[in-house]
């Protein structure tokens, strides 16, 4: 049985026929090419999968994708606006929050809808907040300082494909 | 701010080097741009599953894939049969790629299926028609020891392959093969001085067994593979691995292939840790080969948990004499190290490392490596280096609690340093184990006496320190000036964890560049130099000296083209901020990008440098932890109220980096210590292959680390840079479990202190007097 599904992915209106049996994460990853979700696990333990259903993180691993019909999925993809890293992923980048990369996406995705929710949580919480996400490089005090730092307020938004800039100019006469 | 011993004056000042660096591929992580093993696709892909034997130790009496074939999907089909017997070792894991004659643990690939969906090639599994034959299996190494035990044959043996071990470490394994009459695969011994009159003159001894648990890498990244043979006899591979040139030789050799023909492309790797080297690779190849389409595989995390090639388990035996006055006179050690079914344990090095940290003058150790039904064990972040020190830096505790001195002291007084001899003779360069230790008995925890918590629940705390040989191989790296005066710089190393940032920090140092005027790049097999594994912390250690190197070469190239231009001579050109001048006329510059533009039209053409290096030697890092604890006895939860990881990082190129390894290394012993065990059943069965039931810490599990960098100047290494990846992961097991042994006031022996074997200990304690954990 195939089943019309539409939705709306990043903010792109989407239409797709797909198989009722088929995950969210596969459908992101195969059919849209969106590999930014990962499988970690694939039984909702480690968080990598992790996207925004309508605002509320899933683990795209344990949802279909026909759940997703008429909802706004928001994946890592979708997170960079005005061409401008958002809060949680421009605090990563600065405290060295991410080692090998893996887990980053499925964190930067929950720790953005926590903080959202939760902008000014204890540390004991946050850190609660955040223990579906497992990362195995960090030992997530980076992780947690970067979240700190977003709750302070102290962060500025990286640039994404920033201008060449010149070193040194030719010197007069050239 | 680090202790720095040692280090010379440095000329320049530092521009980027020694400062702490974000990620230059940072961006890359948090957009989910940064492609890793499974996001590599290609049109008409296939999709491979794996069938794996249901039998801790059977005999495949026959397999029949007849019907498999015929299947909906099914292009291909592989198992054993596939490769011949001159490529394929028998005792040699990563060289037997599926089980042949017989299937030594429950999980071993029996057989693999190529098919257009995934849901094709796992139904097609089940019409693989394989006659198996059990046979009695062993799971405990104890047991395999003993002389009715079944024993594990593997085909024609063939001798003991520790390529993956090597890369490691630098030093090499002392190990002897033994034929397989019995399970025990090798054997090693060490010994020095007269062990009996070492006792006898000691006025403290203590002494216990300690057993560590098999424990998983868990890089939350499973295996995954892609490979394309094309009709021209390319076999192209993505591949997700910490040796892009060692999966070739691997691939290269076991389907004959010539190495040129085989071109592997290492991608983004979710974490390795040592555990992600060439297991899964081959399976794609020959599958891609028989079917003449891409093939991709990709392990699920159960997959992972049952057959990949996790840390071995041990029973170790330690025991230490001291004099009253705090000097040691004697280490004696046994270590039994269950290697699983296929030997290429770290047996050797955890049995050396029992007499690595200290200056016994009399000892005597033995190493014995043992086949169990189990999956195979392979390499995790210092591997058997945790397990050693588990066992000796317990037994150190014990023996300063009964000598009434302090821990740091007493170890202080016997630490290894320059000249000192490791239990195979070999001399040892300027290590930091004094340094360590120094800063530990000065960090502010350890001078803070603990305190006993409102609710009454006790407290304890541990120290312990450890080490890591690393590994010291030869790299490469090619610089080129690009036309607008910036460098891209082309590696054959793969970015484990941040290291392509310390090559940038080098290149930009050596060429007076902002970082932002250097990029790296992972080229594939035939386009990169050679690079080495990603493992034995050696990527940044030996690849500075070779990115240094091309730096070299690259300015001078650029100094005869700026020479010819300002009309002076090469050796008196200077050069920062990108630009060049003679010595006398600073006023008077060539910038890079007018250098590049004129190189391409000179008779040196354009610029293009390369470089070579290796460490003269390696150089043990030396680490250490103090954990202070809170013990629930009813429940037998453990908290983890400080946490101090110090290491010796020589010259850190990158603090940031090399903090995040230190904590990060830190919570993986963490896990070795509290958490992470795969348990078995009586039928060989992984009870709990899943991340819910292997625990590993979370963010709410674990403190802070706070991270000492020790900077004492290694003469081997760039600008005084040591090994850095692994040592952090050494000591925390043993200062953790010491700490929580001081809590309860009763001997531990076991990791992980799980909450159920601590209150079992405690149960027993209360009973009997003796622990049981």
């Amino acid at each position: 049985m195939d089943y019309p599904l539409q939705l709306t992915v990043n903010g792109v209106a989407v239409k797709r026929i797909v198989e009722p049996q088929v995950r969210l994460l596969d459908f992101l990853r195969e059919d849209l090419g969106l590999t930014g979700a990962k499988e970690g696990c694939g039984t909702g333990d480690c968080g990598a999968c992790t996207v925004l259903v309508d605002g509320d993180p899933h683990h795209s691993c344990l949802t279909l994708a026909v759940e997703a019909e008429g909802a706004a999925v928001t994946t890592v993809e979708g997170l960079v606006s005005d061409d401008k890293l958002n809060a949680v992923q421009s605090a990563f980048v600065s405290a060295g929050a991410t080692q090998c990369g893996i887990c980053t996406p499925g964190f930067v995705v929950m720790a953005t809808a926590y903080l959202r929710d939760n902008p000014n949580p204890t540390d004991d919480e946050l850190r609660m907040g955040v223990a579906g996400n497992l990362c195995r490089c960090t030992g997530y005090e980076t992780i947690v300082s970067a979240l700190h730092s977003v709750i302070d307020g102290k962060v500025e938004r990286i640039e994404v494909s920033p201008e060449p800039q010149e070193l040194v100019p030719e010197p007069e006469g050239e | 701010m680090a202790k720095v011993v040692d280090r010379p004056q440095e000329k320049t000042a530092l521009r980027v080097a020694n400062q702490p660096v974000s990620r230059v591929d940072g961006i890359e992580n948090v957009t989910g741009a940064a492609k890793f093993g499974a996001d590599f696709s290609l049109p008409g892909m296939l999709w491979g599953a794996i069938l794996r034997s249901p039998y801790a130790h059977a005999r495949i009496r026959s397999i029949d894939y007849t019907k498999a074939l015929e299947a909906p999907g099914v292009v291909s089909v592989a198992t054993a049969a596939d490769f011949d017997d001159d490529v394929v070792e028998p005792t040699s894991r990563p060289h037997n790629v599926f089980a042949g004659d017989f299937a030594l643990f429950l999980g071993e690939a029996v057989a693999a299926v190529a098919a257009v969906t995934m849901e094709d090639a796992e139904a097609a599994l089940e019409l693989i028609e394989v006659d198996y034959e059990p046979l009695p299996h062993v799971l405990d190494p104890l047991a395999a020891m003993e002389p009715d035990a079944p024993v594990i044959r593997h085909g024609d043996g063939g001798e003991i392959d520790r390529t993956e071990m090597s890369f490691h470490s630098s030093v090499a394994s002392s190990a002897e093969d033994l034929d397989e009459s019995g399970n025990v695969s090798s054997q090693v011994q060490f010994s020095r001085g007269d062990i009996d009159a070492g006792f006898a003159e000691a006025d403290v001894i203590e002494e216990g067994r300690f057993t560590a648990a098999m424990v998983h890498q868990t890089y939350l990244e499973p295996h995954a593979a892609l490979a394309d043979y094309s009709p021209s006899g390319d076999m192209k591979m993505w591949v997700t691995s910490q040796g892009q040139f060692y999966v070739r030789d691997t691939v290269a050799r076991l389907l004959k292939l010539p190495a040129h023909k085989v071109i592997v492309q290492g991608t983004a790797i979710g974490g390795g840790f040592g555990g992600k080297m060439t297991l899964l690779a081959p399976i794609p190849a020959i599958l891609s080969k028989k079917a003449r389409k891409p093939v991709k595989v990709v392990w699920s995390r159960s997959e992972e948990l049952v057959a990949a090639n996790p840390a071995p388990a041990s029973v170790i035996d330690v025991k230490i004499g001291a004099k009253s006055d705090g000097t040691l006179t004697a280490l004696q050690g046994r270590v039994v190290m269950d290697t699983g079914a296929y030997p290429g344990s770290p047996m050797s090095t955890a049995t050396m490392l029992l007499g690595s940290c200290y200056v016994f003058p009399n000892m005597e150790l033995e190493g014995l490596e043992v086949l169990t039904n189990k999956v195979s064990v392979g390499a995790y972040r210092a591997p058997g280096a945790p397990n050693s020190a588990h066992a000796v830096e317990n037994v150190m505790n014990w023996v300063a609690q009964k000598l009434g001195m302090d821990p740091v002291d007493f170890r202080l007084r016997n630490a290894i340093g320059e000249g000192d001899r490791w239990p195979n003779g070999q001399p040892l360069p300027n290590v930091g184990a004094v340094e360590v230790l120094e800063a530990i008995g000065n960090h502010e925890v350890w001078s803070t006496p603990l305190e006993r918590g409102a609710n009454g629940k006790p407290r304890g705390r541990g120290m312990a320190i450890g080490c890591w040989s690393g590994g010291a191989g030869g790299s490469a790296a090619t610089i080129k000036l690009e036309a607008d005066g910036s460098f891209s710089v082309l590696v054959g190393t793969i970015n484990l964890t941040g290291n392509t940032t310390s090559i940038a920090q080098v290149a930009a140092e050596e060429l007076r560049v902002p970082l932002e005027f250097v990029s790296v790049h992972l080229g594939d097999t035939n386009e990169a130099p050679f690079g080495p594994v990603a493992g034995g912390s050696q990527v940044t250690y030996t690849m500075s000296l070779s990115t240094a190197a091309a730096a070299a070469d690259v300015l001078r190239q650029m100094k005869a083209v700026a020479a010819q231009r300002l009309g002076a001579d090469a050796d008196d050109i200077a050069f920062d901020d990108g630009k060049m001048w003679a010595h006398d006329d600073p006023e008077r510059y060539v910038t890079y990008r007018r250098i590049a533009d004129e190189a391409v039209g000179s008779a040196n053409g354009p610029i293009i440098g390369t470089g070579h290096g290796k460490p003269a030697r390696g150089n043990p890092g030396f680490a250490g932890t103090i954990a202070d604890v809170e013990v629930d006895t009813e429940t037998g939860l453990v908290t983890i109220l400080n946490l101090v990881g110090v290491q010796d990082a020589g010259f850190a190129i990158n603090p940031l980096s090399v903090k995040g390894q230190i904590q990060g290394g830190t919570i993986q012993g963490v896990g070795y210590a509290l958490l992470e065990e795969i348990v078995y059943d009586e039928d060989g069965r992984v009870r709990n292959p899943g991340l819910l039931d292997y625990r590993l810490p979370t963010a709410a599990d674990v403190p802070d680390v706070d991270a000492v960098i020790v900077e004492k100047h290694n003469p081997y290494g760039w600008r005084g840079t040591r090994i850095v990846g692994e040592p952090s992961i050494v000591p925390p097991g043993a200062a953790i479990t010491s700490a929580i042994s001081d809590a309860l006031g009763i001997p531990l022996h076991n990791m992980p202190l799980t909450p159920e074997r601590i209150v079992m200990a405690l149960r027993d304690a209360r009973t009997n007097g003796r622990p049981s954990a």
